[in-house]
């Protein structure tokens, strides 16, 4: 296939998913009960009229179907629409907690591969006692939901009291120099990105291992033993390119876990990321942020996984037969 | 010069953050000291040819200071100033410099005082505003403020307040009375929407005031209005030169949002916004011009900087705080209590429980009148629901103390009627506190007519056996447990209840919108210890008479009589009359049961033991409110942070 | 044909077992006692049929069998030295350097995604402390050596972008690069057309000739051995017959082969029609550049009548393939019209389509690549039924089983794995699995040419079986003339792109004859042979 067109049709289904996704999310935002202005309602000293008066302004008195193509219109130029709650446009609210969720999720990725693709060829090629202890830990990382291991995590950082408990850097940060404030940040990052690095972990390990284990068994690699390669020459060379495929493809969905785990570990470790305050918008029914982090954590989804097509489409020479 | 750059680095990685950040703020002394030790371990420990470089580096440094101490210079205290009428607190005293760091639970939302809605913002927001007339914290009467003193005129309608003279917002533009006026306009415009604006409309019309010169203001009621001081407690003066134009674009939504630049931003209040990072934290730091001052002159706030950092949640803010990154936790769950006191000692920080909040908690059953067609089943246990009998029999059979115990692990007080204990001034001693009785509660079941069947059941007159669920917030853990608990007490009455927790916005949608519950566990107050933000709750006709919110006319005698009863207390201005008017309303709530009153949670707040004049108060924002008399013992400040 | 014959023997094997340890811990014996040598220069073929062992022979030589099988002898003496004691980094240098080995099937022992010419300059690489241009310069005078420098893209080719003669050429190259002087060579010519089959051994007869290298060559095809060796051992059930030279015979059974066209009603409108049948293909240039289309198919018409058995021989290249996959819309011809009972194919909307797929089956070569290796062979058989969305679960296990039943396989077989059949019980595998959707016409691309001729035969038989309960049409892709001949209602010739129609008695004509002979050289003296 024509590599262009091959972009072109990827990148149109992304947006179709994104379209969905606004949709859906818009759907179910309309069939959440309540709305943002009910706490109001607990407060005596409010009337019913500035309540409705309220409602009326921030335009929750009318049809979903509206406001839905209100906001479509408004997002196709660029517009995220507005925060009840922070009184603010959306888009200023997301633009820097998601480059601190791209740092942590990107943080994460990143010592995830590292780690998991050489454990799992060597588990896949050595065997024995390494193979049984990564497939026993990592049965067990898998069993654990990943909010425990962040508990246990933090709970393990307050004893030990070595390292920042949550945030993202020390209050006065401004002050340091860049290696500090660097080094500051990664102190702070341990926490998150290690539950996330374990959360993630099991799984590329295993697919790792699995692939290697397949192409290990493949003739060709049996034909270069026979021709007297190498052992880690034959894993690193020849193996791993031909087991590469599987991975890239899980590199992209590996980018879509993390994302959301770290959604859920950000407001566990209080990193400012889009998490708390996805969540927080969900519990205040602030809508259009919600919808909003919803919307941008599915275009990086939809980057992530384009970017892995076509690093397959690079990267294995039989992709492009077709 | 990078290479000098890289070797400043590592020496300031060797000093504590602490010790940078009292240098930074102008504590010269410890300054020099520090600069003194990095050049005598860095001569011992390094090689002759390294000591050229050394010496560059303290030049650096001390140019760098240089730099630094016009900037520190600004936001230092400014001198007292002659004619600027400065309210001096007797007895105080402490001393300046450090940075308080305090916990929030989510991170604020604005710092528009007009539109803010949510606790964290409100909780900064109190920090950078001061309003005309302030009600203290500690002994719940109001004090002055930037009113030096007001009069009340003999109908009880018209207010002149006098403002203090020479004073300056936190940017150096003086205050007088056009601001007030000004921010009086916007309180009042309908088109702000103004959560407070509904305070301000007494018996339906509004307040209004006019400017009698530059230092006096006139206020002037539509009817007399009993404690109408405590009114303006929280109500922040605005800067007119930063806002008037914003609002008269009818702009006045949008300013002062977190992206605001500090510079644009000032009020009355202990600080001034110095910065915000998005998600992280909001620094506020001295307002040099503040009005207050400790006994010995000096002009107050004591802290340098205050800075919310936010947590995300309960529990990481207490794990910050268990950890010493914040200096105060205001306001935690009675889970965490056994959590924090079992570390006091060891970790240097106190933690109090200030007693009963004025929160009061309650089950309410679903009076209103509800299509039958729409909900027959509900409609066939109003029946029950609205026989006093039964409500009595229900609130007899609870036991408040096993909620206390269990639900607030002991952190909390019983109630029998809407007043908590916190509320000193109002609260009606006298009212009855019945004994838990199962044996009156079955007393009075039977002669409403229920009977129970051979399994033990509770049966109606219809046979039907009573059964009802019970919904609740699914975040507020103890409101949980309370259910549980009614569930079980009730459950020895042979009632059936099911417990359903549901998501917080979920269960106020259903008992202001859809009234589709059985009964609901909720919780209200907390405003001011008055009787007046209760209105209402307890006027026939209020938004937030909850149990039935649809009457337009009061549905039975006694609450015609509450009705009454309340519009009277507003118009009295003597506290003994008041006084006994509301005992009567607390007194026919308690006979009346149209809630059954539950329990108080206590409020616990903590602080770590360098936290001078710290002292907590059970109304909000409890450990905050003397922010600006706080301060940072002298040996927290040297040692290391 | 034959070098002068050293005495002193370059590989001196004597009392060579292998055990496999099976699943309960007992031992079978894959060799047994097997003694032989081979001198320098020298080419020793070792013939026997499927799962005979000779295989598991080659690779012992080298060690590289895996842990569960254990290697005993007496001696596995190479240059006078006993390669069972060498060590690992030992064994490691003797391998590809001084024994190299020729695996059987080319395209599975080529990796995939490397390019051939840096797989042949990884092999040097693994022996020689070079630079990285001496190791692709001499994989590069290896290519040219083993006759690949006329493409001039060769060395930067992947695997699937060389043809089937093309990745042979590969393969020798890489066993040659380091000049060893043993090559071990399990069947270097399986799956090739007679002419290509020619080319590869006299290939390496020529490089046997300039390298001076000896040969254990490994097949089931007396044809080739009886050409290319100085001595022929047989192996049988893991037993070595030592210099059991089997010179002369033939190696095809004389067993007439069951007839298939039982009546051809003749009259009816032919099942499929093509006419003027193009496609060509891009060629792939520079990455993510189009280079110039190439001519695949051009202009062919052909007619498959109702209830008949069609081959198609030709060249490989020819583009018998290519038309294979465009019957069974695979691929989408640029021009022409491919009618299926008079319904034009190419003008099918995707649902229609949907419902024509389980009308052309196509059975392929390598059934090893097309069935999925984690189902069982019941899965597998039953798999298009489900995607086809047939009956109940019930029933599609049912018919499964029959299916199975009919092509030979026993109850206790259904459960295993596609990997645990041989090669012949694969292919039958993807015949039931073609047959299962109740075909007009089923399409075998060289199905059997991998296979040795007494497994080829039973194939056939079992074709021809099948054909006789059911309303079916075969076209037979094969380049092999004798297949064709017994079994075919009519025979069809490829050259080039354009088919050139034929028929049985043609092969009889002795204009034919001259034509088949620059089709397919090495069969067409089996042919004269034969008659």
């Amino acid at each position: 296939m024509n590599t262009a067109r091959y972009i072109e049709r990827r990148i149109a289904s992304g947006l179709l998913l994104l379209l969905a996704v606004s949709l859906l999310s818009f759907s179910l935002s309309a069939l959440a009960p309540g709305s943002f202005l009910d706490e109001m309602k607990l407060n005596p000293q409010i009337s019913p009229e500035t309540f409705t008066a309220l409602r009326a302004q921030y335009g929750l008195d009318q049809p979903i179907a509206l406001r839905y193509a209100h906001w479509l219109r408004a997002a196709l130029h660029g517009d995220l629409g507005f925060s009840f709650a922070y009184n603010a446009p959306v888009s200023s609210l997301i633009w820097n907690r998601c480059s601190n969720t791209l740092l942590l999720t990107g943080t994460a990725t990143f010592l995830v591969w590292l780690l998991a693709v050489p454990l799992g060829i060597l588990s896949a090629a050595k065997g024995g006692w390494l193979d049984r202890i990564c497939s026993f830990g990592s049965s067990l990382l898998l069993s654990v939901p990943e909010i425990v291991i962040a508990l246990a995590l933090l709970a393990f950082v307050v004893r030990s009291g070595r390292l920042p408990i949550g945030g993202m850097a020390s209050l006065n940060a401004e002050d340091f120099s860049l290696t500090q404030r660097i080094r500051d940040t990664v102190l702070h990052l341990v926490v998150p990105a290690a539950a996330l690095v374990l959360a993630a972990l099991p799984i590329v390990l295993r697919h790792t291992r699995t692939a290697m284990a397949e192409v290990l068994q493949a003739p060709f690699i049996k034909a270069a033993t026979g021709h007297g390669i190498f052992r880690a020459r034959l894993l690193l060379r020849h193996a791993l390119p031909a087991a590469a495929s599987p991975l890239i493809s899980l590199f992209g969905f590996s980018i879509a876990g993390l994302l959301s785990a770290s959604l859920l570990i950000e407001v566990i470790t209080g990193w400012p990321g889009l998490g708390p305050l996805f969540l927080e918008s969900i519990f205040a029914r602030d809508f259009q942020v919600v919808i909003a982090v919803v919307m941008v954590s599915s275009a990086l989804l939809v980057v992530g996984n384009l970017m892995s097509d076509l690093l397959l489409y690079a990267v294995d020479p039989r992709i492009r037969l077709e | 010069m990078p290479y000098s750059v890289i070797f400043t680095n590592s020496i300031f990685t060797t000093e504590t953050r602490g010790q940078l950040l009292i240098s930074k703020s102008g504590n010269f002394e410890t300054y020099k000291r520090v600069l003194k030790r990095f050049s005598i371990t860095r001569l011992r420990n390094f090689p002759i040819t390294k000591c050229l470089l050394c010496l560059r580096v303290s030049v650096v440094n001390w140019i760098l200071f240089c730099v630094a101490l016009p900037v520190v210079a600004a936001s230092a205290a400014q001198p007292l100033q002659k004619g600027e009428d400065i309210q001096v607190e007797p007895g105080l005293t402490g001393n300046y410099g450090g940075t308080l760091v305090v916990g929030q639970r989510s991170e604020p939302k604005t710092l528009n005082p007009v539109l803010a809605a949510d606790a964290p913002s409100r909780e900064v927001i109190g920090r950078i505003n001061a309003d005309l007339i302030h009600i203290n914290r500690y002994t719940q009467k109001t004090e002055p403020a930037l009113a030096s003193s007001w009069k009340m005129s003999s109908d009880g309608r018209t207010f002149t307040l006098k403002l203090r003279r020479g004073l300056r917002f936190s940017d150096g533009q003086p205050f007088d009375a056009d601001d007030v006026v000004f921010t009086f306009q916007v309180y009042l415009d309908e088109k702000v929407h103004s959560t407070q604006r509904d305070l301000l409309v007494i018996g339906g019309r509004p307040m209004t005031v006019t400017k009698v010169d530059a230092h006096t203001v006139r206020f002037e009621l539509p009817q007399p209005y009993a404690a109408a001081e405590r009114i303006f407690d929280s109500l922040a003066i605005l800067p007119r030169h930063l806002l008037q134009s914003a609002y008269e674009q009818g702009k006045f939504a949008e300013v002062w949002n977190l992206n605001t630049p500090p510079s644009q931003i000032a009020g009355l209040g202990p600080f001034r916004v110095k910065q915000y990072v998005a998600g992280q934290r909001i620094v506020l730091e001295r307002n040099p011009y503040y009005w207050k001052a400790d006994s010995n002159k000096q002009r107050l706030p004591y802290l340098d900087e205050m800075a919310f950092i936010f947590a995300g949640n309960e529990d990481a803010q207490v794990m910050r705080f268990e950890a010493r990154e914040t200096d105060i936790i205001n306001r935690f769950g009675p889970d965490n209590y056994s959590v924090l006191a079992k570390e006091q000692q060891d970790r240097d920080y106190q933690i109090q429980d200030l007693g009963p909040s004025l929160e009061f908690n309650f089950l309410v059953f679903n009076l209103n009148d509800v299509p039958a067609d729409k909900f027959p089943d509900l409609v066939r246990e109003q029946a029950w629901f609205r026989d006093l009998k039964f409500r009595q029999a229900v609130s007899a059979a609870i036991d408040r103390q096993a909620i206390v115990r269990l639900a607030y692990r002991g952190h909390g007080a019983a109630l029998w009627g809407n007043e908590s204990p916190a509320d000193k001034l109002w609260v009606d001693q006298s009212l009855p506190h019945p004994e838990r009785s199962l044996d009156h509660a079955r007393e009075l079941l039977k002669s409403a007519g229920f009977s129970w069947n051979s399994d033990g059941k509770l049966i109606d007159n219809q046979q039907k056996p009573v059964e009802f669920s019970i919904i609740t917030g699914s975040s507020n853990a103890p409101r949980v447990k309370m259910a549980t608990l009614i569930a079980d007490d009730l459950s020895q009455l042979g009632i059936t209840v099911h417990v359903v927790p549901l998501e917080f916005r979920a269960v106020v949608d259903r008992v202001f919108q859809s009234n589709n519950y059985e009964a609901c566990i909720i919780g209200l107050g907390g405003a001011d210890a008055d009787p007046n933000p209760q209105m209402n709750v307890w006027l026939s006709n209020g938004g937030t008479h909850i149990w039935n919110l649809h009457e337009i006319h009061p549905a039975t005698a006694w609450e015609a009589e509450v009705d009454g009863l309340m519009n009277q207390q507003m118009v009295t201005v003597n506290y003994k009359q008041r006084r006994r008017i509301y005992d009567r309303v607390q007194q026919l709530l308690a006979e009346n049961l149209p809630v059954i009153f539950l329990a108080t949670p206590d409020v616990l707040v903590g602080a770590k033991n360098n936290v001078g004049n710290f002292r907590p108060a059970v109304l909000d924002p409890y450990a905050l409110w003397n922010a600006d008399e706080l301060y940072l013992r002298r040996q927290a400040l040297a040692s290391a942070r | 044909m034959s070098l002068p014959y050293h005495r002193d023997p370059l590989l001196e094997v004597s009392n060579l077992s292998v055990l496999y340890r099976g699943a309960g811990g007992q031992f079978c014996a894959a060799i047994s006692h097997a003694s032989f040598d081979i001198g320098a220069g020298e080419i020793v073929g070792v013939f026997g049929a499927s799962g005979s062992g000779k295989t598991t022979l080659g690779l012992s030589i080298l060690r590289l069998l895996p842990d569960s099988a254990q290697i005993t002898a007496a001696a596995l003496r190479f240059q006078g030295r006993d390669l069972l004691t060498l060590r690992h980094e030992q064994m490691r240098r003797v391998r590809g350097n001084e024994i190299s080995i020729m695996y059987q099937e080319p395209m599975l022992a080529l990796n995939p995604v490397m390019r051939v010419g840096e797989q042949i300059a990884e092999v040097f690489r693994a022996h020689h402390q070079v630079s990285n241009r001496e190791c692709r310069e001499r994989a590069a005078e290896f290519l040219q050596r083993v006759h690949l420098h006329k493409r001039a893209d060769a060395f930067n080719a992947y695997p699937h972008e060389l043809s089937g003669g093309e990745r042979h050429r590969v393969v020798i190259a890489q066993a040659l690069v380091c000049g060893p002087s043993l090559v071990i060579a399990d069947e270097p010519t399986a799956g090739l057309d007679a002419a290509l089959q020619n080319e590869i051994l006299d290939l390496i007869s020529e490089l046997r000739r300039d390298l001076r290298v000896s040969f254990l060559l490994i097949s089931h095809d007396h044809a080739v051995l009886d050409r290319m060796c100085d001595r022929t051992l047989e192996m049988s059930a893991g037993l070595l017959t030592d210099a059991a030279v089997v010179l002369g015979r033939n190696g095809r059974s004389s067993r007439p082969l069951p007839r298939m066209n039982a009546e051809t009603s003749g009259s009816e409108q032919p099942l499929v029609r093509v006419s003027a049948l193009s496609k060509s293909y891009q060629t792939r240039g520079l990455r993510f550049r189009r280079g110039p289309a190439t001519g695949v198919l051009r202009n062919v018409d052909l007619s498959i009548p109702q209830d008949s058995t069609v081959a198609l021989i030709g060249q490989s290249g020819s583009g018998k393939s290519t038309l294979a996959r465009c019957l069974a819309m695979w691929e989408k011809p640029d021009a022409g019209e491919i009618e299926l009972a008079g319904q034009d194919l190419l003008r099918l909307t995707p649902t229609e389509l949907r419902q024509f797929r389980p009308r052309v089956q196509l059975v392929l070569q390598d059934s090893a690549a097309s069935i999925n290796p984690n189902l069982n062979a019941e899965q597998i058989v039953e798999e298009p039924l489900l995607i086809q969305n047939r009956g109940d679960k019930h029933t599609r296990r049912e018919r499964a089983r029959q299916l199975l039943e009919e092509i030979g396989f026993e109850p206790a077989m259904f459960e295993r794995k596609p990997l645990e059949f041989s090669g012949g019980q694969r292919q039958r595998l993807a015949i039931a699995r073609a047959m299962v959707l109740e075909p007009q016409l089923i399409i075998f691309d060289e199905s059997t040419s991998g296979l040795d001729s007494e497994t080829q035969q039973q194939v056939l038989a079992l074709l021809a079986e099948l054909k006789k309960t059911r309303r079916l049409s075969y076209l037979l892709i094969s380049h092999d003339l004798h297949l064709v001949r017994d079994i075919a209602d009519s025979i069809l010739m490829m050259q080039d792109g354009s088919v050139v129609e034929g028929s049985r008695e043609m092969l009889a004509g002795s204009t034919f004859r001259a034509r088949s002979a620059s089709a397919a050289t090495g069969s067409g003296i089996a042919l004269v042979e034969s008659q």
